[in-house]
This record gives structure tokens, sequence and C-alpha cells, in this order.
């Protein structure tokens, strides 16, 4: 069921891109990146809208009047807030859903860019099994060089006058991620949200960092590619957000 | 109150979405970019079974089933050894690592001690290295191919031969000629003093095991699922044969046929003079292993943990059922004087005995 509906149209795609890209599988992973990132946009942008909309009302001067007025009353408390909910066209469950939604899609994502590599004998003779039979045989295994990589092995950038290789991806993912992730999940008001905030803007970083470290440098590759189109969706999201701000209600009038 | 609930959900479900993510991810990792894994890499002698097979290689005894020695002493997270050892008459064993090191041991006790290492390869080496003329050749996936004194480790051409592509297979010498099969599709004939290109052909898709070397002729299976039959002295095509699918695992050959399996699992005996099938037989699962010959029958070992015994004559199962062992059966069986040595992958047990007459099998080697 994964391998028919995910995992295995996603290989194929990668591949076929491949080909049409001229057999560069660097250039392979960043365009097939795009297009799943265009593909699940919408949901995205409903994570991402949902987000944002949740730290502006909880950032509000109602909000927190209304936490500290019903403080001993949860079920008032409850129904206050969900009449602020309404108001600014906020679904609770909406920015989860989108991200329960991308998850299966992601994980392909990272399957098939591991797969496609093949980087040993077990690997290409399990890929062979996953390849549809219209595409040529004679692309297979993929070339993995890429500009100074081979994207099967870690990356590790060597300058003759250093003493030392430098993990020029790996840098680059712990970057990306933390501006993702701060992009992503505005600062919280209350403790515990900020809590997580802060939580996430370490783990996420320092987790995708160490695959990055150790991985095959096609990964890495992946991991900043998505990272810099989250990003740059983030802004326009919080641009556009920003220039419409006058025509929604005001969150602060209590 | 359930809303409220919700909302502080919201964000840890958020979180804990991308803890899910992390683990997912780096449990896909271990399972293939970061362990790296293959099937394991086994020669024999008369005495011992020599097994390249994640952190170690050992020696394993073929009567007993008991480690001889293993090396490294401990294992090192940044040493795995996946390509079949090479070993000759005299007790060298050469072995390449997917650290990009190639070892030369001797025995030492419970271990082995290093005689000399050789680190000029830029990746792993993944296929077995040959030892033949005072000297060892050894395949690597940074596109070449090595030429090392055997006794010193030094390199014996003014420059390594460099295919296309990564080289995976091992390669063969008949005394005239070195060949190697490379994954960007060519065979190479080289000249064994220089590591000269004496002639190359270009087969359309990638060649992944060891071509098969026998009647002046060099088979070659290959990702399109056509075996070449190449002379081996001008690379000129002799014949073709079409299979149903890639063919991973290249040909047996004996008395004049040649016997392989494809990918899909449908084994096929041709004639060596001119390609033509003598018969054709499904077995129980993809196969990827060259078959190992013994006496009038031929052994195939499929991934699904079943090894086939077929008369070479007709294909007719020469066993009532197919031994049915554990893991994946993804390397090449070997004939031994105990029987008929079968490695496994994604098994508890590591190295099976099958006899050859009956099918019946026992558990040689398991790793602690």
């Amino acid at each position: 069921m994964w391998n028919t509906f995910i995992l295995e149209p996603m290989i194929n795609a990668l591949i076929l891109i491949y080909q049409f890209l001229g057999q560069n599988f660097g250039l392979s992973i960043l365009l097939f990146t795009a297009l799943v990132r265009l593909i699940t946009l919408p949901l995205t942008y409903q994570q991402m809208r949902s987000t944002m909309v949740m730290s502006e009302i909880q950032g509000s001067d109602r909000y927190k009047k209304m936490q500290e007025k019903y403080k001993n009353d949860k079920q008032k408390l409850s129904e206050e807030q969900m009449k602020l909910f309404r108001e600014f066209g906020y679904n609770p469950f909406s920015g989860c859903l989108g991200l329960i939604i991308q998850f299966p899609i992601i994980i392909g994502l990272y399957q098939a860019i591991i797969r496609a590599m093949a980087a040993t004998p077990a690997q290409l003779f399990d890929l062979s099994k996953h390849i549809y039979n219209f595409i040529p045989t004679g692309l297979i295994p993929l070339n993995s060089q890429f500009l100074y990589m081979n994207l099967g092995q870690p990356e590790r950038l060597s300058l003759s006058f250093l003493p030392f290789e430098i993990p020029v991806l790996t840098i680059l993912v712990v970057i990306s991620t933390y501006l993702q992730t701060k992009l992503t999940t505005p600062a919280s008001p209350d403790s515990q949200g900020s809590q997580m905030t802060q939580m996430m803007g370490i783990y996420m970083p320092l987790l995708l960092g160490y695959f990055a470290y150790t991985l095959a440098s096609g990964l890495a590759l992946y991991f900043v590619a998505s990272n810099l189109l989250g990003i740059v969706q983030g802004l326009v999201m919080r641009r556009v957000r920003e220039s419409n701000a006058g025509a929604k209600p005001q969150i602060s009038k209590g | 109150m359930t809303f409220i609930k919700v909302l502080s959900r919201n964000k840890w479900a958020t979180l804990l979405t991308l803890v899910i993510a992390g683990f997912v991810l780096s449990s896909c990792s271990s399972a293939s970019a970061l362990a790296a894994s293959s099937w394991p890499g086994v020669r024999a002698d008369s005495e011992n079974a020599y097994v390249a097979y994640g952190p170690f290689v050992r020696a394993i005894s073929l009567r007993t089933g008991e480690e001889q020695w293993h090396f490294p002493a401990e294992a090192d997270r940044a040493v795995s050894f996946y390509a079949p050892p090479a070993i000759d008459e005299e007790g060298h064993i050469i072995v390449g690592g997917y650290d990009k090191q190639v070892y030369s041991l001797s025995p030492d006790g419970l271990s082995a001690s290093i005689t000399w290492t050789f680190d000029g390869s830029q990746d792993r080496i993944i296929g077995g290295p040959l030892i033949a003329d005072g000297t060892v050749y050894v395949p690597s996936a940074d596109r070449k191919l090595y030429a090392l004194d055997l006794e010193t480790g030094q390199p014996v051409w003014a420059q390594p031969f460099e295919a296309g592509h990564s080289l995976w297979s091992a390669p063969l010498m008949n005394g005239t000629h070195i060949y190697i099969a490379a994954l960007d599709h060519h065979v190479y004939a080289l000249n064994p003093q220089t590591g000269a290109v004496e002639w190359s052909v270009d087969l359309g898709s990638a060649v992944s095991d060891t071509p098969t070397l026998t009647d002046g002729l060099l088979l070659c299976g290959t990702f399109e699922g056509v075996l070449y039959a190449l002379d081996t002295e001008t690379g000129s095509i002799a014949w073709t044969f079409e299979a149903s699918d890639a063919i991973w695992g290249n040909p047996a050959a004996e008395g004049g046929n040649a016997f392989f399996a494809d990918v899909s699992g449908i084994a096929y005996s041709v004639a060596i003079a001119d390609g033509s099938m003598n018969w054709k037989r499904d077995l129980p699962g993809p196969t990827s292993a060259t078959p190992a010959i013994l006496g009038d029958r031929v052994y195939f070992a499929s991934e699904t943990s079943a090894v086939t015994a077929l008369v070479m004559d007709n294909g007719d199962p020469a066993w009532p059922s197919s031994a049915t062992l554990t893991g994946r059966l993804l390397a090449d069986p070997i004939v031994t004087s105990e029987g008929l040595l079968i490695p496994a992958m994604e098994s508890e047990c590591e190295l099976y005995m099958v006899d050859p007459d009956t099918g019946g099998s026992r558990c040689l080697f398991q790793a602690q």
C-alpha cells in the first residue's frame, strides 16, 4: 500500500526528472523537492496560517484578559475562546490536519531520495524492484556526482589551505532549519508554549544537522532545499498577512 | 474545556509530529543510508569461510562453524565490510572496507594483524579484490581499479584505471587481460602490467556483478535483462540472450551451458556456444546470486529464503521442494568440502550449510 501509492510513484517521478534534467541527480532533488512543496502548498498554507492566527490571538490583550477573568471557570473560558476563534475564522483542528496529511508525503519524499540513491548493492537490488517498466534501465544506477559532492556519501569540503574538512551542507541545514523553525513557530506568550518553541528551535536544527553530517549528502541537499522553500513561503505569508492586517478585526479590543 | 485542550494540544501536536518524524527519519536512515548495509561477501578455502559482513571479517570453520578469528578485534562504527575477501593458497587475505581502506591481514590468535593497508581509494570498496601474479587488483566505488603489490600494498600501475561510474564487481583475469565490469554500462579489458585499456564495450545498461569467464567468452548480465557473450580477445559480441527481467547474478558455467536467474526469479540454462535456451524454470523469489554447480545439479538461492536445486540437463527439481532457510539470500551460494554454503542477510543465522543431496540444512554460524 505504502510502496504502491506513495513510495514507487515518488521514486519513479524522481528518476524521470533525473532523465529530464540531463541525469543530474542534485538538480533532480532540488526540482523534485520544489514540486512536492508546490503540490502540498495548500496544506502548508493552511498549517502556517493557522499557526500565525493562533499566535496573534494568544498575543492579544483580549485573550490575556479572558484567561485572567475566567481562570477559575474553565467551562466559561472555553466558551469565550470559541467565540473569539469564530470571530477570527480560526479552526483549532486545521493546523494539525494539514501537518498530519503532509507527514506521509514528507516521509515518502525522504525515502524516495534514499532509495533512488542506492549506494550499496542491496539498495540497488531493492530499487530495481520498485522501478516502473517504462523507465529506461540505462538510467540505473543514478549518477550521484553533484558539484564537488558524491550525493551517496556525507559531504565535506576539503580546501588545500585548511588542515580540516568543512561540512558545508551540515552548517546550511542547521542554519536553515533554525530559521524555518523560528519562522513557522512564532513566539508564544504563555510559558508552556514558549518552552515548546524553544525546544523546537534547538531540537530540530540539531537533529537534522546530525542527519546531514552522518548520512548521504543527497538528503542534506533535500533538507536545505526544503528549508529554504519553507522560509520563502513563510516570509511571503507573513508579508501578505501584515499587508492585510488593516482589513481584519482588531484583536486588542476588549 | 474540550477546545482548551485542543488549543494546548495543537502546538504540542505539532511538536509531537515533528519528534515522530525525527524518529521515523532516524529509523529509515539506520536501515538504509546510515548502516549502508548489503549482503555478506564470502569466500571459502578447504577449511574456512571468510565472511565480510558488517563490522567484522571473520574466518569460520566449515566443519564446526566455530569462529577462528575476526578483524578488527573490536567493532568500530566507522569500519564495515561487505566485499568478498580475496584469499590465495599462500595465506594472503585481502579485504576492502566501506571505510575506503584496503587491508592485508594475517591471522594472529583470535584476531588478525594488519600486514599493510592502502588508503588511496576515495570511496568504498564494494567489489571483491582479485589476487593474481603477485598483484592484488582492487575495484572501488570511486570508479578506479587499483593494482597493488601483494606483499607491500604499493601501487603497481603509474595511474589506476578509471571508469565512468563506480566499480562494484570483482575483476577477472585470464592470463592476458584483466576484465572489469562497471556501472557505466561498459566492460573493460585492461593490460595487467599497465592498466591500459585494451578494449571496452558499451552494453547499454549497468553490469553490477562479476562477469563469467568461460570458453573464450565473457558472459555479462545487464540491468536491461540481456545476457551478452563477449569475445575475450576483441570484445566483440558473440551472441545475446534476452531474459524476462534484469540480470544481477551472472551465470555459472558447466558442460557447455550457462545457468543464471533474473531478478524476477526465473532460472535459465543457455548453450554457451550460441546462446540458445535449453530450459527455463520459475524460482520461489527474486534472485540476485550467481548459482552454484555441483555434480549434475545447479543450486539457486532466492531472496525469499529459499534454496532450489535443479537438474542441469533438464531443469527438473532435484529435491522434493526448495529448502527454506531464514533471511534474504542475496549472496552467492558456495560449494565447499562440507556442503553448500549459503550466506544470509538480515537473519539471525549468517551462514547455513545445506546438504546438496537432500536439501537438509543447519545453521553453521550465528553471530553473537
